[in-house]
C-alpha cells in the first residue's frame, strides 16, 4: 500500500510539472483563431517588437493608435473586433481589445493582475465633465459573442465586467453586460482615487470571482455559470490611465496535455 | 537729317524689337538673366528711344506746337514700358514701371483734353497701340517656357479656393453610395448631414453609420413604401458648409428630408473651414461666395487667368509690401493666432433660417437633430447647458421643423460604451440614433413633416412594425411568467405562429398571430435562466407551406426567407449583394462574400469575407470555412450557404480544392474565371448538381422566395411590458 502511495505521489506531480516544462515557445502566434470574431494579426509586427527609440514617427503613430489610451499593446495578443475596425487614423478610438487566446474553448484563465493608476483629475471635473473626464478601467471576463455580421446586432454578447473608477457617475464594482445593460452585481469595498497607483489582481476559479486591490480583498461574486471561460477583454474611457505589470494566466489543453498560460501584450513606449 | 527721318527710324526700330519679342525667348524674367539676343534688342531700343529724342529735340528748336508731339511721346512711352518688362528690371523696379503706365496715361487724357482733332485722333492711335501691345505681350508671355517665369506670373491664384465639400463627394460619393439622377420620384429621399460623427469617423465602413442603419430600418418597417437614405457627412462640415451643399448639390438630387446633425464643429475653435483667420464661417462663406460666383463667369475668368494678369499683380504685390511695414505685418498675424469660435450662435441661428427657407422654397423638410456627446446627460440637462441645442429647438419651434434627441436613450445606456471617443459614436450609438431618427419620421407632431410625407403617399397611421423584438430580463422579475400583447396588423391570410427564444434555446410557439392585438404567455419555466439577465425573442415562424418558387435548385430544400443576391465582376459593374428577408447582409467586399443561414428558421448565422484576389492566404481560409461548415447543423439541419463574387473569385485561388469542397454542398465544380461574375446556393446536404450555380461575364441576379415569405414589418407591440428592457 505503501509503495503505490508513493508511487502516486511522486507521478501526479512529475507529470504536472513535466507538462509546465514543455510549452511550446512562442505560442502567442498561434493564438489567432482561424473563424475569429477578431481582426486577423497583422503582418507586420516590426512597429511592436522594435524599441521605440529606433521607430520612425509613423511607426510611433501605428503603435499607439492600437491599444487603451496611453497604453499600446501587442496585436499579436490582444485583437479588436471586425466590427470594431476602424481607419487607419492618428486617433485612438475607445474600443475594447480581445486576449487572442481567450477566444479558444480550451483556454481557462486563473488570474488577471495588473499596476494601474489614472491621470490626476479634479472631483468637479469628473462631475462636470463625464464626456471626456471619466476615468475608467473595465476587465471583462467569461464573455460571449455570436455575431451575424459586422453591423448587425449580435445574437449574443454579453460578458462579467469588473469595473473599476474614480468617477462619482460609476461604481467600482462587478457588473453582468449584456449588449448595452449593465446589472450590478457587487461593489467593492474600496474606493478608487485618481493619481494614486494600485495593483488589481482578479482570480477566477470556475463560478467564483475575487478581486483585491492592493492585496486586499475588495469582492466575491458566485456566478450562476462558469466564468473562467470565455472572452477576456479591456476598455478605457477617454481618461489617461497608465499600466504596468499587465498579466493573464491560465491554462490551455492541447491533445490531452495542459500547459500553463501567461499573456501580457503590453508595449512600452518611450 | 530731317526730323521726320529720325521719327520714322525709331519708330521702326522699335517695331523690329517689338518683332523681335514674339518669338519665344531662351529665358526670362528671371532676376539677373541675360543673353546676347536681349543685349541686342535693348541696343536696338535705346538707338530707336535716342533717335526719337533728337527728333524732339530738333522740333523744340523748330518751335514746333509741342501737341503734335504728343502720339509719339505716347507711343515711346507704351513700348518703353513693355520693354522695360521684358527685361525684368521692372520687376525690381516696379514702381518705375507704374511710373511710366501713369503717365502714358496722362498724356492719353491731356491729349484728348485739348480739343485737337489731330491730336484726339493720334492719341486714340496710341491707345489701340497700347491695347495691341498688351495683347502681344500676353502672346509672348505664353511663348515662355514655365520654367522660365515668375511664380506669380505663371498661374494666377483663385479669388477664393473652391469649397473641397465638393470634390469629397467626387472621390467618396455618400459614403459608397450616389442617388441616381435621372430616375423618378419613386424613392422617398433622406439625406443626413452634419461633420465626422454623421460620416462615420473613425469607422472603417459606412455601414455602422446611423443612416445606413435607418435606412434597414425603412425597408423592414415600413412595407411598401421605398426609401433612400444617403450619408452626407463630411469630417469638419459646420452648419455653413451644410448650408453651401444644401444650396449647391443636394437641392439637385430631389430630397425629401435632410436630416442635419451638426452643432459640435461650429461650436469648436481653430481655423474657419474656409481658411480665413479673423472670419468666421459664415462671414467667409458670405465674401466667398461673390467670388465663387466672379470666377465662374466665363469673361472674367478668360481676362483673370492671362499671364498679364499675372505680370500686373505681381507689380501690385510688390507695391503692397514696400508700403504694408513690418510692424502691421507682426500685428496681422497676431490677430490671426487669437481663437475664435466659428459659428457663433447668433449666427448659427440665421443659417438654420435660411435652411428652412430653402426647404419652402425646394420642397424638402429639413430635420433638425441634437448631435449628442459621450456620456452627455439627459435632454433636459443638456439643453440647460448648451446653448447651441436651445437655439436649435426654438429655430425648430418657430418653423415647426421636427428635432430628433437621441439624448435621453443615450442616457439610459450610460454604463455602456456607444462611443469612441467624446463625440464620435460606435456602431451601437449609430444604431440607437438612428432608431429615435426613425420614431421622429413617424410619430412628430411637425405639420411641416406631415404634410410632405403624406404629399409623398407615406401612411404614418400605419402600426409600428417589426421583424422581431428582442428584450432583457431579469430571471427574478419574471417568476410567474410574462404576458404581453401584440399583433400582426399586415398579416392579411397567411397563416404564421408567433414564436419565443429563450436565451438561444429551442423557439417555442405561443400560438398563431392575429392581425388584432392578442395576448400571449410565456411560462415561467421557459424563463428560467442561469445567466443574471436573460434574453427573449420573439418573432413570426417561417410559414408552414413554402410556395414554389422558394425551392433551392434541383434539391428539396426550400428557403424559408426571401434570398436575393447579386454578383457583378469588374467590367460588369464591381459589386455584390446578399439580401436575406429584405435586408442586405453581406460585407460588399471583394471577391468571396459568404452568408451562412439556418434553413429551417432563415436566420442569418455567419457572414464572411475572403479577398482571395488581394490575399493569398484568404484563398486556404474560405477553403477552411467550407470545410468546417459540413459538420455544422443549425435546428437540427444543414445550413444554406449563399456566395457571391465581387470584382474577382479567381486569383489565388486553387481551383481544384475549391471545386470539389463545393460538389460537396451540391455545387458541379463550375468556378468563375478572371472577373467573373459567380453566384452560389447549396448546403451540404444537397448531392451534387442540385445546387443554383451562376457564372459568367456578365451582372448575375437571383432571386428565391418572395416578400410572402418574409418576416419583415410583421409584428406589432404596443407596449413593452415592464419587466422587459428592449435590446436596442
Amino acid at each position: 500500500m505503501t509503495v503505490p502511495l508513493i508511487l502516486a505521489l511522486w507521478i501526479v506531480p512529475h507529470s504536472f510539472l513535466c507538462a509546465e516544462q514543455t510549452e511550446p515557445e512562442l505560442a502567442y502566434a498561434q493564438d489567432g483563431l482561424a473563424n475569429s470574431i477578431l481582426m486577423a494579426v497583422p503582418s507586420r509586427l516590426a512597429s511592436f517588437e522594435k524599441p521605440y527609440a529606433e521607430l520612425t514617427s509613423k511607426q510611433r503613430v501605428e503603435r499607439k493608435v492600437f491599444g487603451l489610451r496611453m497604453q499600446s499593446l501587442h496585436p499579436a495578443i490582444w485583437g479588436v473586433r471586425f466590427k470594431d475596425r476602424t481607419e487607419n487614423r492618428n486617433l485612438v478610438a475607445m474600443r475594447p481589445y480581445y486576449l487572442r487566446i481567450s477566444e479558444h474553448q480550451n483556454f481557462y484563465v486563473s488570474k488577471i493582475s495588473t499596476s494601474f493608476k489614472f491621470d490626476p483629475i479634479q472631483l468637479r471635473r469628473m462631475k462636470s465633465d463625464p464626456t471626456s473626464s471619466t476615468p475608467l478601467l473595465d476587465i471583462g471576463i467569461g464573455g460571449s459573442y455570436e455575431g451575424a455580421s459586422s453591423y448587425e446586432l449580435p445574437e449574443v454578447d454579453s460578458e462579467y465586467v469588473i469595473r473599476v473608477s474614480p468617477s462619482p457617475h460609476f461604481k467600482s464594482g462587478i457588473y453582468y453586460r449584456s449588449f448595452e445593460n449593465y446589472l450590478h452585481l457587487v461593489s467593492f469595498e474600496k474606493e478608487i482615487k485618481p493619481a494614486e497607483d494600485y495593483s488589481l489582481s482578479i482570480e477566477v476559479k470556475g463560478k467564483r470571482v475575487t478581486v483585491s486591490i492592493n492585496g486586499a480583498q475588495v469582492a466575491t461574486y458566485l456566478a450562476p455559470t462558469n466564468v473562467d471561460r470565455g472572452l477576456i477583454a479591456l476598455r478605457t474611457a477617454w481618461h489617461p490611465l497608465s499600466f504596468s505589470q499587465l498579466s493573464v494566466e491560465g491554462s490551455e489543453e492541447r491533445k490531452g496535455k495542459w500547459y500553463p498560460v501567461k499573456r501580457s501584450g503590453m508595449v512600452l513606449n518611450g | 537729317m530731317g526730323r521726320v527721318s529720325y521719327y520714322i527710324q525709331g519708330a521702326v526700330l522699335l517695331l523690329l524689337s517689338l518683332m523681335l519679342f514674339s518669338l519665344p525667348a531662351p529665358f526670362l524674367l528671371k532676376e539677373g538673366s541675360a543673353s546676347s539676343l536681349w543685349v541686342v534688342v535693348l541696343f536696338l531700343i535705346l538707338v530707336g528711344f535716342v533717335k526719337l529724342l533728337i527728333g524732339f529735340s530738333r522740333s523744340l528748336l523748330d518751335q514746333r506746337s509741342l501737341g503734335e508731339l504728343f502720339p509719339w511721346l505716347t507711343l515711346v512711352f507704351c513700348s518703353s514700358t513693355f520693354c522695360l518688362s521684358y527685361f525684368n528690371l521692372a520687376v525690381s523696379y516696379r514702381w518705375l514701371v507704374l511710373m511710366h503706365c501713369a503717365i502714358v496715361f496722362c498724356l492719353f487724357v491731356v491729349s484728348w483734353c485739348m480739343e485737337t482733332r489731330y491730336l484726339r485722333y493720334s492719341s486714340l492711335v496710341c491707345l489701340l497701340f497700347t491695347c495691341c501691345l498688351i495683347a502681344s505681350t500676353e502672346q509672348v508671355l505664353n511663348a515662355v517656357p514655365e520654367n522660365r517665369l515668375i511664380r506669380s506670373i505663371r498661374k494666377m491664384p483663385v479669388l477664393a479656393p473652391p469649397d473641397r465639400s465638393f470634390k469629397f463627394y467626387e472621390s467618396n460619393k455618400f459614403r459608397g453610395k450616389y442617388p441616381c439622377v435621372d430616375c423618378g420620384n419613386e424613392s422617398i429621399r433622406i439625406f443626413t448631414m452634419g461633420g465626422s460623427a454623421t460620416y462615420g469617423t473613425p469607422m472603417h465602413s459606412g455601414e455602422q453609420t446611423f443612416a445606413a442603419y435607418l435606412e434597414r430600418l425603412l425597408s423592414e418597417r415600413r412595407l411598401n413604401e421605398k426609401y433612400e437614405v444617403f450619408n452626407a457627412g463630411i469630417p469638419g462640415h459646420g452648419i455653413t458648409q451644410i448650408y453651401n451643399v444644401i444650396k449647391e448639390k443636394i437641392i439637385h438630387l430631389k430630397p425629401d428630408i435632410i436630416a442635419i446633425n451638426c452643432w459640435f464643429n461650429d461650436s469648436s475653435s481653430g481655423m474657419s473651414w474656409y481658411g480665413l483667420p479673423d472670419k468666421t464661417d459664415w462671414e467667409a462663406y458670405k465674401q466667398n461666395y461673390v467670388l465663387w460666383k466672379l470666377q465662374e463667369n466665363p469673361v472674367f475668368s478668360f481676362f483673370y487667368n492671362t499671364r498679364l494678369m499675372g505680370l500686373f499683380r505681381h507689380y501690385l504685390l510688390g507695391l503692397k509690401s514696400f508700403f504694408v511695414g513690418a510692424a502691421a505685418k507682426e500685428e496681422k498675424a497676431k490677430e490671426k493666432s487669437k481663437p475664435f469660435i466659428r459659428v457663433p450662435t447668433d449666427q448659427y441661428k440665421e443659417i438654420l433660417e435660411e435652411i428652412v427657407q430653402l426647404g419652402k422654397k425646394h420642397n424638402f423638410v429639413p430635420v433638425f437633430m441634437l448631435e449628442p456627446v459621450n456620456r452627455t446627460g439627459t435632454k433636459e440637462n443638456a439643453l440647460k447647458h448648451n446653448r447651441y441645442y436651445r437655439v436649435i429647438e426654438k429655430v425648430a419651434e418657430e418653423n415647426k421643423v421636427p428635432v430628433v434627441s437621441a439624448l435621453d436613450q443615450l442616457h439610459a445606456r450610460n454604463m455602456g460604451w456607444l462611443f469612441y471617443d467624446f463625440i464620435h459614436p460606435n456602431g451601437d450609438g449609430h444604431r440607437i440614433i438612428a432608431e429615435e431618427l426613425y420614431d421622429t419620421l413617424f410619430s412628430s407632431e411637425s405639420e411641416l413633416l406631415q404634410q410632405h410625407l403624406e404629399r409623398r403617399g407615406v401612411d404614418r397611421t400605419l402600426a409600428k412594425v417589426e421583424s422581431a423584438f428582442r428584450f432583457h430580463y431579469e430571471p427574478a422579475r419574471v417568476s410567474e411568467g410574462l404576458k404581453l400583447s401584440l399583433a400582426a396588423p399586415f398579416l392579411g391570410d397567411m397563416k404564421r405562429d408567433l414564436l419565443v427564444q429563450v436565451n438561444r434555446g429551442k423557439p417555442v410557439s405561443l400560438g398563431p398571430l392575429s392581425s388584432q392585438a392578442k395576448d400571449y404567455l410565456v411560462a415561467a419555466e421557459l424563463l428560467e435562466s442561469n445567466r443574471p439577465l436573460g434574453q427573449l425573442e420573439f418573432r413570426a415562424a417561417v410559414p408552414a407551406e413554402l410556395p414554389a418558387n422558394a425551392q433551392v435548385g434541383k434539391s428539396q430544400l426550400f428557403s424559408p426567407v426571401q434570398i436575393s443576391m447579386l454578383s457583378a465582376g469588374k467590367d460588369v459593374g464591381w459589386g455584390v449583394r446578399i439580401a436575406v428577408a429584405g435586408t442586405r447582409v453581406d460585407l460588399n467586399y471583394r471577391s468571396y462574400n459568404v452568408a451562412v443561414l439556418d434553413s429551417v428558421t432563415g436566420d442569418v448565422k455567419r457572414v464572411e469575407r475572403f479577398d482571395t484576389f488581394g490575399y493569398e492566404h484568404e484563398a486556404s481560409k474560405l477553403i477552411t470555412f467550407l470545410e468546417d461548415l459540413r459538420g455544422v447543423q443549425y435546428s437540427g439541419a444543414a445550413p444554406l450557404v449563399l456566395i457571391a463574387v465581387k470584382t474577382d473569385g479567381s486569383e489565388h485561388v486553387d481551383k481544384a480544392r475549391l471545386g470539389e469542397i463545393l460538389k460537396k454542398f451540391g455545387g458541379t465544380g463550375v468556378l468563375p474565371e478572371r472577373f467573373e461574375s459567380f453566384l452560389f446556393v447549396g448546403s451540404p446536404s444537397m448531392a451534387q448538381g442540385e445546387a443554383i450555380e451562376q457564372v459568367g461575364l456578365k451582372k448575375l441576379e437571383l432571386e428565391i422566395g418572395s416578400e410572402a415569405l418574409s418576416s419583415s414589418g410583421l409584428l406589432h407591440l404596443a407596449q413593452v411590458p415592464e419587466t422587459l428592457k428592449p435590446i436596442r
